[in-house]
């Protein structure tokens, strides 16, 4: 009885000191809308910004996939979401989400109408202004990600340069 | 009523605080001995700089067990910032020079206040077994006396 509960808890400690932190939320998230004009059409890039913080210690994030996903804070429905993926992000630094997306005035719509984006300005500008995404509107999907511990992973940059 | 046995007591508690002594000591002693003197001298370099400052940073970035980089309150942050900033350093590749070693101090600092967290705890708990080591001694005497 004493072996078993001591073997829980073993594996228990072991899981809690492998397990990482997963970023949860972007901070400063900001949005911008230009309309371009590709192969004679006219297509609307959206352009998204934002971090995600490595809050771990000794473990560096590496090819960190996912996508941001803008929702209606009303119906709660998901009106857009645009794909991201940061190379590497090291302890207790911030990964920078700078991502686009090509779509059409369809896909868009929502986000105008979510953001009250005065169309007409939009299309006499050639684009809105940038947009602040206030937190109740945004949230952040990691699909996958790379743990690397810091110390073989700055030790490997060491070697590399000393060859 | 039955009385206690307070020598098994004082001499369990001792034995015990002996014991914690001695797991809380090993690692501080061994900063205090081993680790710390050696990255005091890759830090007092003069050659080869970038190299010996790397491996020292190499050694501080593992932390003591009493001195996680996890938990820092307002006086911690300053180390938490140099090892944002080596750590980056380090990654891309960028050299490290003389004027480094202030930084790289402040990261050495918290080991070095994890090792004296570590020596005062052993001190306190051999304090604890001294005392319990008297207790014991007092009480078997009084116990011989009593029989």
């Amino acid at each position: 009885m004493i072996k078993k509960y001591a073997v829980s808890v073993c594996a228990l400690l072991i899981c809690a000191a492998s397990c990482a932190k997963i970023p949860e939320k972007v901070q400063s998230p900001s949005l911008k809308i230009d309309i371009e004009t590709r192969d004679g059409a006219e297509v609307y890039s959206v352009r998204f910004s934002g971090g995600i913080a490595n809050e771990n210690s000794s473990t560096a994030l590496g090819d960190v996939k996912g996508s941001v996903v803008i929702r209606d804070p009303g119906s709660k429905k998901d009106v857009f979401s645009i794909p991201y993926r940061i190379d590497m992000i090291l302890p207790f630094s911030m990964g920078i989400i700078d991502a686009e997306k090509i779509c059409s005035k369809t896909e868009v719509e929502p986000l105008i109408g979510l953001f009250n984006i005065n169309a007409e300005e939009m299309a006499r500008n050639k684009g809105s202004e940038g947009i602040f995404v206030e937190e109740d509107r945004i949230s952040l999907a990691v699909d996958s990600y790379l743990k690397h511990d810091i110390n073989t992973l700055l030790q490997g940059k060491i070697n590399e340069k000393n060859k | 009523m039955k009385r206690i046995n307070d020598k098994a007591l004082y001499l369990y508690s001792g034995l015990v605080a002996l014991v914690l002594a001695a797991i809380v000591a090993a690692p501080s002693f061994y900063s205090i001995l081993i680790v710390e003197p050696g990255v005091e001298m890759l830090l007092s370099s003069t050659e080869n700089v970038s190299a010996d400052y790397k491996e020292a940073y190499m050694i501080i970035r593992t932390p003591h067990i009493f001195g996680k980089y996890e938990h820092f309150d307002p006086e911690g942050i300053s180390v938490k910032n140099s090892m944002v900033y080596f750590d980056r350093m380090i990654y891309t590749g960028q050299d490290l020079v003389p004027e480094h070693r202030q930084y790289l101090e402040v990261v050495l600092d918290r080991r070095k206040k994890a090792s004296r967290l570590g020596r005062y705890t052993s001190l306190f708990l051999l304090s604890v077994t001294a005392i319990a080591s008297l207790c014991y001694i007092f009480e078997k005497r009084r116990s011989g006396e009593q029989d």
